[in-house]
């Protein structure tokens, strides 16, 4: 088990990304904090030693996402989200362009939302996400171009590669 | 794009209460990060009763538990009963005047030298010494060692050094015979001395008689001296019954010991006094 001071430093470094991560996935606030838990709690109680700062930030993505993903398979949480809801979940922080943006990512077909905020947001390869969704090069490439494509469309202008 | 989706996403941020409350809930959840887990504390709790357990029974075991017996014989006989820690933690009479005498004595939890050194001072011992009444103090014990080493520190003391009184280490067997016979150990093993000139002799006729006319009849008839107390202790027996083997030249060496084998507490032994 780590220590408490260990898993509270943590929590500061990595809240912010989490929180995006399950903004992209989730449909509520009270999912929000229970994928907070399940992960900081398994960070606290786990022993693995990271080589570096990078493998540490890439197992709290891998294990965000699983945990939205198992969250999201719960045969009693509704599995579409209305045009209103999204709005509300965007947020307003931020100006009235970023809000739109938020919207459009939220709205992509879940397939293309983890490659599109890995990529664009956190700057990761197409081999780097390959490796985190455990997915092939290749399919991460189509996921980003296809991605890119929609949010061009709906929110105009150039989205560089 | 890149910028706009960045720039997007860079607003969010976690809010206070959403770390705060995870926090919290990571705190109750590992109990404290494992300081207190309940498993933890359980075993503490498991292990702080087993300790205690432990050693109350050690306590009891050192301090409740007699190891040791100190026989004395006199018209009073009492028999200290001696615990690992050299604390006396019973004492009785073994006679009627030695009833009356632990009845009087206070010496409960008192070392074994001051516990005999407090009853040497008793009215009815010192009289029997300036009687020129035989006295003898006997050990008998778990340990052959630790039994002589009592006998030395008895005999080392003061009121030891008085010519009347004899310090033995005994052992067991010598113990229950010589409480068969109905005689205290040290008249005992005269009368097995005495047997070995005068197979005729019995242990009725040698308890009525005092140690110091024993051991003036004994000296007549084998020509061997047997020299009083004097705070010596008996040597040259052997603990197996006195073969006269054992002996050497005149009985008593002043200085040894018995080196009887001794199996354990020797047991009380009724005795009637010289």
């Amino acid at each position: 088990m780590r220590s408490e001071q260990e898993t509270r430093e943590a929590v500061r470094k990595y809240s912010d990304m989490i929180r995006r991560i399950c903004m992209v996935h989730l449909k509520s606030y009270h999912d929000t904090e229970d994928i907070f838990q399940t992960v900081f709690l398994k960070y606290a109680l786990a022993s693995d030693e990271f080589a570096s700062e990078e493998h540490e930030k890439a197992w709290f993505i891998r294990v965000t996402i699983n945990a939205c993903r198992d969250l999201l398979r719960n045969f009693f949480r509704s599995r579409t989200v209305s045009i209103e809801e999204v709005e509300e979940l965007a947020g307003e922080t931020g100006t009235a362009e970023d809000s739109r943006v938020r919207e459009e990512v939220l709205l992509l077909p879940d397939k293309y939302k983890d490659a599109v905020y890995l990529h664009y947001f956190e700057g990761y390869s197409a081999a780097e996400i390959a490796k985190l969704l455990g997915k092939k090069e290749n399919t991460v490439y189509s996921l980003l171009s296809r991605g890119r494509d929609i949010l061009s469309e709906k929110l105009g202008g150039g989205i560089d590669g | 794009m890149d910028n706009r989706i960045r720039h997007a996403f860079d607003q969010v941020r976690a809010e206070d209460t959403l770390k705060k409350d995870t926090e919290k809930y990571l705190e109750k959840a590992t109990h404290g990060y494992g300081k207190h887990s309940f498993f933890v504390r359980r075993l503490a709790v498991s292990f702080a009763g087993i300790a205690m357990a432990f050693v109350v029974a050690a306590g009891s075991y050192f301090y409740a538990v007699p190891a040791y017996a100190i026989t004395l014989d006199a018209e009073s006989s009492v028999e200290l009963r001696v615990n690992r820690m050299d604390r006396v933690i019973s004492v009785k009479g073994v006679n009627d005047n030695g009833r009356t005498l632990a009845n009087s004595v206070k010496v409960f939890l008192m070392k074994y030298p001051d516990a005999l050194e407090t009853i040497m001072s008793n009215a009815d011992i010192r009289k029997d010494l300036e009687e020129k009444k035989d006295i003898s103090i006997t050990v008998v014990g778990e340990n052959d060692q630790k039994s002589e080493e009592m006998t030395d520190v008895i005999s080392s003391c003061t009121y030891a050094h008085h010519p009347n009184i004899t310090c033995m280490c005994g052992n067991r067997e010598d113990v229950e015979a010589a409480q068969e016979a109905g005689l205290p150990l040290g008249k005992y093993r005269m009368f097995l001395e005495w047997k070995q000139y005068d197979p005729a002799i019995t242990a009725e006729e040698i308890s009525s008689m005092s140690m110091q006319k024993i051991r003036e009849k004994l000296e007549e008839i084998s020509g061997n001296k047997y020299p009083a107390g004097a705070g010596m202790n008996w040597n040259g027996m052997n603990g197996n019954g006195m073969n006269g083997a054992g002996m050497n030249g005149n009985g008593m060496n002043g200085t040894g010991r018995e080196n009887g084998k001794m199996n354990g507490m020797g047991g009380s032994r009724s005795h009637t006094g010289e």
